[in-house]
């Protein structure tokens, strides 16, 4: 009995943390991974340019009337 | 024995509780409005007093555009001898709505405030005039009219126009010289010509893609940086003003709707001006259901048609 428990326990504790280990790691592994894209591409320096800017047709857009 | 279950009962909540850990924080359920990714993009802008001006002429200009488009609808139905006392106390509304644009200065703090509360009443006055109109026509009829409005020129919002794309370019430029700023460059005559219209936008961005593209991986990441921290910046900044003006929306609402009502009361009476100021009152009183406003009213006032046309509405677009 006492060892069915022991399993279950250890079972518990690899599960919580492996939960645990993957979390952390593939929130690292996204945030390094945008840092490396984005780091060195003159396209990225120009998309965040296109962004800053507005086109001049732009509108405030409230619906048609009809 | 007994702490090993002790310990199993702990494990099972600790394991429970990590997905909670790991939620996303949950929506303010208390938040009185809710506004849309388009507005809070919009209102980006509006910490620069350009920015500010260029979102608040836009506005006007759309309010314009729709003012001259519903009189329109009006006259032509007038032409057909229908009863558009209703609508055209939609578009009495939405020339106190224009004045009150109008009369934003642009350099006031609660700039952006005043901005998404119009703009959520231009948008909520539009669709109220489209599904009274749809209380009053048949969808064939109202195809018809859309076609006869949809490319109609109204001088108001071509000089609007003219003025904002100034605005924009303004605006363009300075955000541009702050760039230059950032790389260490000097881009005046570039910029001059850009405000002159003797290059466009086009022609600048291939002159800072050719410089970005000559800089070195570590200069280049620098202005990568900084301008994404000033992107984040503005965000942030956007948001704080978008959650300012969700807090005490309804009693704004409320007391603009008052001086709608207190201006109209001091107007001679006419048929209009008194729907309009029912029309307020039902809002008031807590019946501010966009578009069925118009029916209540409607059929109080009997058949707002000649009877031959008129046809229950059809579905919401």
């Amino acid at each position: 009995m006492k060892k069915i428990l022991l399993t279950i326990i250890s079972v518990l504790i690899i599960l919580f943390s492996s939960v645990l280990i993957y979390h952390v790691f593939s929130e690292d592994s996204i945030e390094i991974n945008q840092g490396v894209e984005k780091e060195d591409s003159t396209d990225d320096v120009m998309n965040e340019i296109d962004e800053s800017i507005l086109d001049e047709n732009d509108e405030v857009k409230i619906g048609e009337m009809v | 024995m007994r702490k090993i279950w002790n310990i199993i009962i702990v494990l099972m909540l600790m394991v429970s509780i990590a997905p909670l850990a790991f939620a996303d924080e949950a929506e303010d359920p208390t938040s009185e409005v809710e506004i849309d990714d388009e507005t809070q993009k919009q209102v980006e802008i509006m910490n620069d007093s350009v920015g500010s001006e260029i979102r608040l002429l836009q506005l006007e200009k759309s309010i314009a555009k729709n003012i001259i488009k519903g009189e329109e609808v009006v006259s032509i139905l007038k032409g057909l001898e229908y009863n558009t006392t209703y609508l055209e106390a939609i578009l009495a509304e939405f020339e106190f709505l224009k004045e009150e644009v109008i009369d934003v200065d642009p350099n006031s703090t609660d700039a952006v405030q005043i901005f998404v509360d119009l703009k959520h009443d231009a948008v909520n006055l539009t669709k109220d005039f489209r599904d009274a109109l749809k209380e009053l026509l048949d969808d064939d009829t109202i195809e018809q009219l859309r076609e006869r409005t949809r490319e109609m020129i109204c001088e108001e919002a071509q000089n609007l126009s003219s003025k904002i794309q100034n605005k924009i370019k303004q605006y363009n430029r300075n955000q541009l010289h702050k760039l230059y700023q950032i790389m260490g460059e000097n881009g005046t005559s570039f910029l001059n010509k850009y405000q002159n219209g003797t290059l466009t936008m086009e022609q600048v961005k291939q002159q800072i893609g050719k410089m970005v593209n000559q800089m070195t991986k570590e200069k280049r990441y620098g202005i990568f940086s900084q301008l994404k921290q000033n992107k984040i910046q503005k965000k942030i900044q956007a948001e704080i003003c978008v959650q300012n003006a969700t807090d005490g929306f309804q009693t704004r609402k409320e007391s603009r709707l008052i001086n709608r009502l207190q201006k109209s009361e001091n107007m001679p009476d006419d048929p209009i001006n008194e729907e309009m100021q029912e029309r307020i009152r039902n809002r008031l009183k807590g019946n501010d259901n966009s578009g069925t406003g118009g029916s209540g009213n409607n059929a109080d006032n009997g058949s707002p048609g000649n009877g031959n046309n008129q046809q229950s509405g059809g579905g919401d677009n």
